[in-house]
């Protein structure tokens, strides 16, 4: 049996006309952390390398023909090159939050670093997660209601790892816990953190990440109330 | 003479069965091995190497000899076929090595045990002084694991693992025989050395191509092949991806060389190469 | 109740939680003047936990007039799950039972202003009185924690049970194995200790003890992290092993596990029928559960003898008055584990068949299937 040989995608100037989409990186490294922060779906591809070799990048050609077309990727990594094509599906629409700055009632920033072992350690028996932002005590508390009983989590607005607490009024709203907890994945990757509510109660989670090669690149989760809950009818 | 009194009820099993019937005997009191290794960096490696084996098999054969240590697998083809044989040669390993097998002419001794078991006792020698291994017979035959480590208060402490193990019957050693390298097809392949692995679901296709890999062709002079042909056939093998990444993911031999021979459509071949080690590894085709 | 516990002592609780963790599924809590009790018993009460905290171990300590309570074990272990961010991050930990008696409030005060508190249910309790003897006659060992550590990690973690064998000249350590399973399929380990390894060696006589390895890890827990001896206490096979852990000087723990009666395995093992001869075998259960009620009801409550009863930590108690001990309750589903039909021992053998509950009520199958 014989079999033609793959064309090989080295040479894609003559080619880039037909793309719609052309981005390449060296390190592909920047690219994969950003995608892990936003990853909390299972569907991912998972081949961006462990490569702990220093020195070794794997650089990343992606390109996308258009509609109908796969997504291309294009791994190099020390001679040995990898094409994947991902198959496109149709897009849901972008939801929109209808969150403006101007609506913002709410606003703390503090250091990732404080908030990742409460984050991660969040009683996954409780349905809800409570966040409370308020001028007066307790300033900023995350509380969950699960089986082992009600946790309450407060951090100081005097905190070394607050680094701005702009909070105008008692604020006291409830998520799912299945909706935020994901949002873990961009926390890790973060160095600071941005909570903002607006006046339905809309929380925005703003991460700042840093790369490999130094840029700084946000991620925004967006989640609506489960329910309002009467100033001070929390535990 | 112990080939007669290793003669038993199941005389009227066949060779060629697939399945490999085991009948757990009395060790013949003739057979006897003793090795000692004292140097940690040997039993480290030596660990190393059964950790490999124990990724992709769970039950082996140890085949003893006087020069070397054969760790084989022959997979049921239910199961998927597999075979690996790894040979270890023993002057690298041990500083003492005795054996005498089960008889004069057959001067080995072959056993079957649950890998597992061997990989769990090594470990706890991880900072050995010294690491004993000894065929006995406590209630069942056993390999005895004799591990000496240090303490504070006293010269050593010694920690005894005794690994249960079946013999095999003589009747049974053809097939743990080293595996004949069978024809492959590496004719006209790629002289260029190039080599594509791919992957298939509904979602994705991955492709990845390795190129400037050394070819070799056993017995011929790749020279010689040289065609004018720039259309050149390409060899194809399917294996099942969990078998494979099994075997890639679970080295810890570091070898030298890896040689992959593929034989269209059968199988692929594994050749692992180091100082005084050798494993090659069987990964038949499935069905596309 | 109030107690507030320094940082420096904080991760000690927090290994003292993981430690009981190990054993139950429930913690029972005695606040008294002599400090704060911490018990615990595993499903086939077979083994049995008990720490006490003097006042010194807490900055303030507020006693509760002798309030006993009992909380779920996985609560408590959600406010301590983490040993190294308690040791790093905590600051002090403050415990206090709610005003209705409903709650355990635990806070912890941590770095940077961060504070996390708990509120965990009161179940409605029963009371666990403990009755065990430290028989004058029972050999003693002291070891380091690093030397039986060391020791039980050439162990397989699928090993259950070990059995410790003394003699004047030599301790060999050996996992437990059985007739039942298939002899082919089973690793035999075997580690052997010089007494001179050991603090303290008094031995009164020569015996094989088998207990529960998952078990023992326990006391390792708790002690290995302040590098503590351990001190072990024995009898004849049947009667309890104790390990007694001491982390000066406010902390003492015992661990009392129970031990197979007979070495000569057939006796235990899956003949099926439940033969008179079994029970001869195995002593009652000393530990007893009692229900209460419910706790808001003060004039209801059933009042626990203090007498005769309480968790003696340096002294021995009585074992005669127990004749007139509570009635039993069975635990709930028995647990397919060797030991489940293994109990703390009496002084007296003797007492055993006019104190036996009902054998079929009470005892589970000792023959339970292979885990391996």
């Amino acid at each position: 049996m014989t079999y033609t040989m793959p064309l090989h995608i080295q040479d894609t100037d003559d080619d880039d006309s037909n793309y719609i989409l052309i981005a390449k990186i060296d390190n592909v490294k920047n690219v994969s952390q950003l995608l892990k922060a936003v990853h909390f779906k299972e569907e991912c591809l998972n081949i961006f390398g462990a490569s702990t070799v220093s020195g070794i990048t794997t650089a990343l050609h992606l390109c996308y023909a258009g509609y109908g077309s796969p997504l291309v990727l294009i791994l190099e990594e020390g001679g040995v090159l990898t094409d994947c094509r991902i198959k496109t599906q149709e897009t849901e629409e972008v939801l929109d939050f209808q969150f403006s700055p101007e609506n913002v009632v709410n606003k703390v920033i503090m250091k990732s670093e404080i908030l990742r072992e409460a984050w991660s350690d969040l009683d996954m028996t409780s349905e809800i997660l409570q966040i409370v932002m308020s001028p007066d005590k307790p300033y900023f508390r995350l509380s969950t209601f699960g089986n082992a009983g009600t946790i309450h989590v407060d951090y100081s607005k005097d905190s070394d790892m607050v680094e701005s607490f702009q909070c105008t009024q008692t604020q006291s709203n409830r998520y799912k816990i299945s909706l935020l907890k994901p949002s873990l994945k961009a926390l890790i990757q973060s160095l600071k953190i941005s909570i903002r509510t607006d006046e339905q109660g809309i929380i925005c989670l703003q991460y700042m990440i840093k790369t490999e090669d130094e840029h700084v690149c946000f991620v925004e989760y967006y989640c609506v109330p489960d329910e309002e809950v009467e100033v001070g009818e929390y535990e | 003479m112990n080939l007669g009194r290793t003669v038993n009820v199941s005389e009227n099993i066949s060779c060629d069965q697939q399945e490999f019937v085991l009948v757990v005997l009395s060790a013949p009191s003739k057979m006897k091995f003793r090795g000692k290794m004292v140097e940690i960096i040997c039993i480290q490696q030596f660990t190393k190497v059964v950790a490999t084996v124990a990724k992709v098999a769970k039950i082996v054969a140890l085949r003893l000899s006087p020069s070397h240590l054969f760790l084989v697998l022959n997979e049921q083809v239910v199961n998927g076929g597999t075979s690996m044989w790894c040979s270890l040669s023993q002057d690298h390993f041990f500083n003492e090595y005795n054996m005498e097998g089960v008889s004069a002419e057959n001067n080995e001794i072959y056993l079957e045990l649950t890998i597992e078991n061997l990989l769990r006792a090594l470990k706890s020698a991880h900072s050995a002084k010294s690491l004993k291994i000894k065929l006995t017979k406590k209630r069942v035959p056993c390999l005895t694991i004799e591990v000496e480590l240090p303490s504070l208060v006293s010269a050593s402490r010694i920690v005894i693992h005794d690994v249960p193990v079946a013999v095999i019957p003589r009747r049974l050693w053809d097939e743990f025989q080293e595996p004949e390298m069978p024809d492959f097809d590496t004719v006209s392949a790629s002289r260029e050395g190039e080599m594509t692995l791919t992957v298939e679901t509904d979602l994705v296709t991955v492709k990845t191509y390795f190129k400037d890999l050394d070819m070799s062709v056993e017995g011929k002079n790749v020279q010689s092949q040289s065609n004018s042909s720039d259309c050149l056939p390409w060899v194809e093998a399917r294996v099942d991806i969990r078998k494979l990444s099994q075997f890639l993911v679970g080295q810890q031999v570091n070898p030298l060389r890896v040689i992959c021979n593929i034989v269209h459509n059968r199988m692929i071949h594994f050749f692992l190469l180091h100082d005084d080690l050798s494993l090659q590894y069987f990964l038949p085709c499935i069905a596309s | 109740m109030k107690g507030i516990i320094p940082g420096n002592n904080v991760k000690v609780f927090g290994r003292a939680i993981h430690a009981l963790a190990k054993i139950g599924e429930d913690i029972y809590i005695e606040s008294e003047e002599a400090g704060l009790f911490l018990q615990t018993v595993n499903s086939a009460r077979s083994a049995y936990a008990c720490l006490c905290l003097s006042p010194h171990f807490f900055a303030i300590y507020e006693e509760g007039s002798g309030i006993k309570w009992k909380v779920a074990m996985k609560s408590c272990m959600m406010a301590f799950k983490s040993l190294t961010s308690l040791e790093k991050n905590v600051d002090k930990c403050c415990l206090e039972l709610g005003t209705n008696e409903d709650k355990l409030i635990v806070q912890l005060h941590q770095k940077h202003g961060m504070v996390k508190t708990f509120y965990i249910p009161v179940i409605e309790s029963e009371t666990l009185q403990a009755v065990f003897q430290k028989n004058g006659s029972a050999s003693t060992l002291t070891a380091q924690s690093r030397l039986m550590s060391d020791g039980i990690q050439n162990f397989q973690a699928s090993v259950e049970e070990v059995t410790l064998s003394v003699s004047p000249d030599k301790v060999t350590l050996c996992n437990f194995v059985d007739d039942e399973p298939d002899p082919t399929k089973v690793v035999h380990t075997a580690l052997s200790l010089e007494p001179e390894e050991f603090e303290n060696y008094q031995l009164n006589h020569c015996a094989e003890i088998t207990f529960c390895l998952k078990e023992f890890r326990a006391v390792l827990t708790l002690s290995e992290g302040s590098n503590v001896p351990v001190s072990i206490s024995f009898e004849d096979p049947g009667r309890p092993i104790i390990f007694s852990v001491k982390i000066e000087p406010d902390l003492e723990a015992d661990f009392v596990l129970a031990t197979l009666a007979d070495h000569n395995k057939g006796q235990l093992s899956s003949s099926g029928s439940s033969s008179p001869q079994r029970n001869i075998n195995k002593p009652t259960s000393v530990v007893v559960s009692r229900p209460r009620k419910s706790l808001n009801n003060k004039h209801a409550q059933e009042v626990v003898s203090k007498q005769a009863l309480h968790l003696p930590l340096t002294s021995t108690s009585p074992s005669m008055e127990h004749k007139e001990m509570e009635e039993y309750v069975v635990p709930g589903t028995p647990p397919s584990k060797r030991f489940c039909s293994m109990f703390l021992g009496l002084s007296q053998p003797s007492q055993f068949t006019s104190m036996a509950p009902d054998p079929d009520e009470v005892l589970a199958e000792a023959t339970d299937e292979e885990e391996s």
